[in-house]
């Protein structure tokens, strides 16, 4: 029997280049384990963390003398260390085994690695825990003017009581936007939705910001041409993922309007209902 | 803001596309191919890297002739009494009809360069709108203009703005003023504008941090290069704006790569017998 996956391209090779310099910074790790895990073994865990300890115990499913076994451990920047304490010593199962491993990016849902036993065995796991889907998120009244374009910053609930870092976030839209700016023949493309080849990465404050706006070349485009005040609105939704990184998958969160306005003397910018205005933007020479 | 033009005007200068398809044989199928737009080898263009997941480029000629543009002003000027300054001039464009052969199992063209080369052949046998090549650098193809009709009608050629060589060193930026610099490195060596329109992935550009480098290269080999560095679904449509005779450089996104298909590793998995980290053998359940 076959059994096939996907996993999207990566498109590797294409990011080679020969005398450019691209320079990225690491995306945030995963660094919270709390939940319920279930791994290769059949075994079930329950996990809770403070800071970077770990404490819960673990269900083994075999017929040891106590089937539950005391957890501990530390999770934080990608990695994941259980240790399990059988409190039943004397019966033939091992004292105690480890599991050392990784944090899987894109869902945080997911960890593998290796263990060994005090008996001397070692080999791998693999474990896996429901997914937490935020309920909302919150479009927050701080950010900054980057030139014409506003960046707002966005909180996203968190139902675990841990954070959301190392998740896989990215924009996408829900319905096609209408660009009241464009006009027939108009060199500048319609803006009527948002497209983002590159999901990023939350950090361990659960917020991101979100660069809303005109470019300068519009403002002066449809400026000149008598076209102000116009205004675009657009229909984002924002998706996270689950699952490992590399064979996610994207859950709805929330759905915001946006809208960004070229007025003759001003630019105001909205995002699920947060208006910013800069007065007056003068039109770029 | 739409109330200048009227929905019955709309309707008729909408951009329209309407695909057919018929079967030809066992294995490919003909794809029919309509468009009506003042740029319709442009929305030819766009239509086909939003549905197939291949890098396409599209430039504009810069139209010097009367019979190729159309001035637009009293239909599309939306506020007559506002900063709006001169005539509004756009490209006469037209209808563009082509057809290509799809593979029946993936959907997609049988040889993109065939049929974009199909598209260009059409579009080239209508005089309006100047005459077009298709190139091809590496996996992505480009569609530039090569002749125009001057000011008195007579066919001339036209180098690509695109051909001309720069050198820059940009040091570390953001994507947007990344572009925004060898844009401006391309208008300074060229004596053409280009401004750069790329509202729809501000957060693609903000988000990214790199440099680029080149010595004497074409300006297009550049572009492409920094884009891909970026993210390699990254591509452009350069609109020429024949009223303030810049260039529009739209940044736009192809489509999604199929995910190819992997195999998924067992080896994990443990086998029945195996050693468990609790001790005991595994058991298949």
């Amino acid at each position: 029997m076959t059994i096939k996956k996907y996993l999207p391209a990566a498109g590797g090779c294409l990011w080679v280049f020969t005398s450019g310099v691209a320079i990225a910074q690491p995306p945030p790790q995963c660094s919270h384990a709390s939940g319920y895990w279930t791994d290769n073994y059949g075994m079930l865990w329950s996990l809770t963390q403070q800071d970077v300890y770990i404490t819960g115990s673990v269900y083994t499913n075999y017929m040891c003398g106590a089937p539950i076994w005391g957890a501990g451990g530390s999770a934080g920047s990608g990695y994941l260390s259980l240790i399990a304490s059988n409190p039943y010593w004397g019966d033939y199962c091992a004292t105690y085994f480890t599991y050392e491993g990784t944090l899987w990016r894109g869902g945080c849902n997911v960890a593998s690695g290796d263990w060994n036993n005090d008996y001397g065995y070692l080999g791998t796991f693999v474990m896996s825990k429901a997914c937490e889907i935020p309920p909302y998120e919150t479009t927050t009244a701080g950010g900054n003017w980057l030139g014409p374009h506003y960046k707002f910053i966005a909180q996203v609930s968190d139902t675990s009581g841990g954070n959301l870092s190392g998740r896989k976030y990215r924009e996408t839209n829900y319905a096609t936007g209408f660009d009241r700016c464009w006009h027939w023949g108009s060199p500048v493309m319609k803006f009527e939705g948002i497209t983002q080849p590159n999901p990023f990465n939350l950090g361990s404050s659960n917020t991101y910001t979100d660069e809303i706006g005109w470019g300068t070349e519009a403002i002066k485009h449809y400026r000149n041409h008598g076209d102000a005040p116009c205004n675009t609105t657009l229909y984002q939704q924002m998706q996270i993922a689950c699952g490992a990184e590399g064979v996610e998958t994207y859950h709805y969160v929330q759905n915001n309007v946006l809208v960004a306005e070229i007025g003759v003397t001003t630019l105001t910018v909205t995002r699920d209902g947060v208006p910013k205005v800069l007065d007056p933007y003068p039109t770029p020479p | 803001m739409c109330t200048a033009r009227s929905s019955s005007t709309l309707l008729v200068w909408l951009f329209t596309s309407l695909l057919l398809v018929s079967r030809a044989d066992g294995q490919t199928e003909r794809m029919d191919f309509s468009v009506e737009d003042a740029r319709p080898l442009g929305a030819a263009v766009l239509s086909l890297l939003t549905r197939y997941p291949v890098v396409i480029t599209y430039e504009d000629p810069r139209y010097q002739y009367s019979g190729d543009l159309q001035d637009v002003t009293e239909r599309v000027r939306r506020n007559p009494n506002s900063t709006g300054k001169g005539r509004i001039l756009v490209p006469r464009g037209g209808h563009l009809h082509a057809s290509y052969e799809i593979a029946q199992e993936t959907g997609t063209p049988v040889n993109m360069k065939d049929a974009l080369n199909g598209v260009v052949a059409a579009k080239n046998l209508n005089a309006v709108g100047g005459r077009f090549a298709v190139y091809q650098s590496g996996d992505a193809l480009h569609v530039v203009p090569v002749e125009v009709r001057d000011s008195n009608g007579a066919w001339v050629k036209q180098q690509s703005v695109l051909n001309t060589p720069i050198t820059l060193s940009s040091g570390e930026l953001d994507g947007y003023a990344l572009m925004e610099a060898i844009l401006k490195e391309v208008s300074d060596a060229s004596g053409i504008k280009l401004g750069l329109a790329a509202e729809n992935v501000t957060n693609t550009l903000g988000r990214y941090r790199g440099g680029i480098e080149a010595a004497d290269e074409p300006a297009r080999d550049v572009l492409l290069r920094a884009l891909h560095s970026i993210s390699p679904r990254l591509t452009w449509i350069l609109n020429y704006d024949p009223s303030d005779r810049y260039y529009f450089f739209n940044v736009t996104v192809v489509a999604e790569p199929p995910p190819p298909e992997v195999p998924l590793d067992l080896s994990t998995l443990p086998r029945p017998g195996d050693p468990t980290p609790a001790g005991p053998p595994f058991r298949a359940r």
